[in-house]
């Protein structure tokens, strides 16, 4: 009975200082991928990648598969552009310039515009989540937690939960888990919880940073197509 | 949302129908809608063509008798919608919270929406059941827009566009502000013409009273003529938006504008009147008669 006694405590202690040990070495790491991603975003010019989207309907259980690639590019300091091509048999392309978010329509060859204004930054900080991100940025907008290191698309990662502070934007997520590679400290995977079980996983593999050849063509949509303005 | 969603909303308790829609702006107010014509007709009891039919063709829509209207639309029409040409294969009576409505399908597939639908309809065993259901939803799927039919139409009025409702009300606040100071300077203007006709009257012996009562009548008068002229006109409006314009714009007759337009012009006319007469009538006679 002592020696259970005694190998108790010792488990408790030995789970204890296991727990305060990971809890210094996941603060410490945190604040070193957010330093790091800080010196990375200074960087930054841009980045390509294949994309796969699942969106999963939770009450019915449900994933529906989007593939595609992914262009990024920086246009000014604070400002990058994106074009998002999906492929299939429900192919369409998204591209975010300025104020202006426009979906091209293959079938229909038009491009629709949005102008979305005021939700600009919000759209560029959800879409492009840790592209180019500065960790400050992360840190102001959102509660990180360290959720420790991970294998993701045969990469090296580091998983981290966002839980975002604005009050509006909880209304809308819930929660984002963000995997970031640790060796091009940019998103392999970033998974978008939706209030009600619905999720956004969105994975990026051949990821491409500051590639030498990213002409700004690389974002345009086609040019014969009929643009519409939507609002 | 997912179209799978539709078999999960038919197994819930008191759901006996439902079927989705998909809904594409085309500018403006308008939209074009895709249905699964044999279950929309389930739910809304179906729809009453008044020339053509149904969908026979993957690109045929079918439109209501206001666009049809407006657009000089006939069965075998054709038309240009989210830059696709669609043939019109039957007109229908307005009253299905849709204008133009196409294959769903053929509209899932050209906007690269497979599968996917903007709303769905469900139908209840018992109307008074409709609330508790749309609550049940609410908690199983929070985050999902679930409205009651009630609630739903009642987001259909301006009043649930903020920028729209602030607008009117501003073109409301500029129209009441114009139309008073117009009536009060018309008035105004039309008296103090009248300084010398008004000097005449003192001089014939007439009170400064009998004067202003004179006034203040021939401008009531004036003032009630115009109101019911310009209600009158509202109905040259609207005779012209539903002839004009049909399916785009409405004009609904608020009667309790009525009294607050006649009020606006009897007053603005009233203040308009009295203070020229008022100013002539104190003039000294002789002043008044050699008014130009």
């Amino acid at each position: 009975m002592k020696n259970f006694s005694i190998w108790l405590s010792l488990t408790v202690c030995v789970v204890a200082f296991c727990g305060t040990a990971l809890n210094i070495g996941w603060a410490q790491s945190t604040t070193e991928i957010l330093t790091r991603l800080d010196q990375a975003a200074t960087s930054f010019a841009g980045a390509t990648a294949s994309i796969r989207v699942i969106t999963h309907t939770g009450i019915i259980n449900e994933d529906e598969t989007q593939i595609g690639n992914v262009v990024v590019k920086r246009s000014s300091p604070h400002e990058m552009r994106f074009l998002i091509n999906f492929a299939g048999p429900d192919a369409q392309a998204i591209a975010l310039r300025d104020r202006t978010l426009q979906i091209y329509y293959p079938k229909l060859n038009t491009v629709r515009e949005y102008d979305i204004g005021k939700y600009k930054d919000l759209a560029q900080k959800l879409i492009l989540l840790g592209f180019g991100m500065p960790g400050r940025e992360l840190g102001d907008s959102y509660d990180i937690s360290n959720l420790g290191s991970e294998r993701v698309e045969s990469q090296d990662s580091v998983h981290l939960q966002l839980t975002p502070k604005a009050s509006e934007v909880l209304k809308q997520l819930s929660r984002v888990d963000l995997w970031i590679s640790l060796r091009t400290n940019c998103p392999v995977q970033q998974k978008f919880y939706m209030p009600g079980g619905d999720y956004r996983l969105v994975t990026y593999s051949d990821l491409k940073v500051n590639p030498p050849q990213l002409p700004t063509s690389a974002l345009e949509l086609p040019k014969g197509a009929k643009r519409e303005q939507m609002n | 949302m997912s179209q799978e969603l539709v078999p999960f909303f038919m197994k819930q308790p008191h759901v006996t129908f439902a079927t989705g829609t998909m809904i594409q702006p085309l500018g403006g107010f308008d939209t074009l809608t895709g249905i699964d014509l044999a279950p929309f007709n389930k739910l809304s009891g179906g729809f009453r063509f008044i020339n053509g039919g149904p969908f026979q063709g993957d690109d045929d829509v079918i439109v209501d008798e206001y666009y049809a209207r407006e657009k000089k639309l006939a069965v075998g029409s054709t038309i240009k919608l989210i830059n696709h040409v669609w043939r019109v294969s039957g007109i229908f009576e307005s009253g299905k919270l849709a204008r133009i409505c196409a294959k769903l399908d053929v509209l899932q597939s050209l906007t690269s929406n497979s599968k996917k639908l903007s709303q769905i309809y469900l139908k209840v065993d018992d109307p008074n059941r409709a609330q508790p259901v749309v609550n049940d939803l609410r908690d199983k799927m929070p985050g999902y827009s679930i409205y009651s039919m009630e609630e739903f139409t009642s987001l259909l009025t301006i009043n649930s566009v903020g920028l729209l409702r602030n607008f009117i009300g501003v073109v409301i606040g500029i129209a009441v502000i114009v139309g008073f100071i117009v009536v009060s300077m018309a008035m105004y203007t039309a008296v103090l013409e009248r300084t010398r006709e008004i000097g005449i009257l003192k001089a014939l012996g007439a009170s400064s009273g009998y004067i202003l009562n004179l006034l203040i009548r021939e401008t009531l008068l004036i003032a009630i003529i115009g109101t019911v002229v310009g209600i009158i006109m509202t109905y040259g409006t609207q005779w012209l938006m539903m002839h004009a314009v049909p399916a785009s714009l409405t004009q609904e007759t608020v009667y309790n504008w009525w009294p607050i337009t006649g009020a606006i012009s009897v007053v603005g006319a009233l203040l308009g009147a009295i203070f020229p007469g008022w100013k002539a009538v104190k003039q000294d006679v002789i002043q008044a008669l050699s008014y130009e």
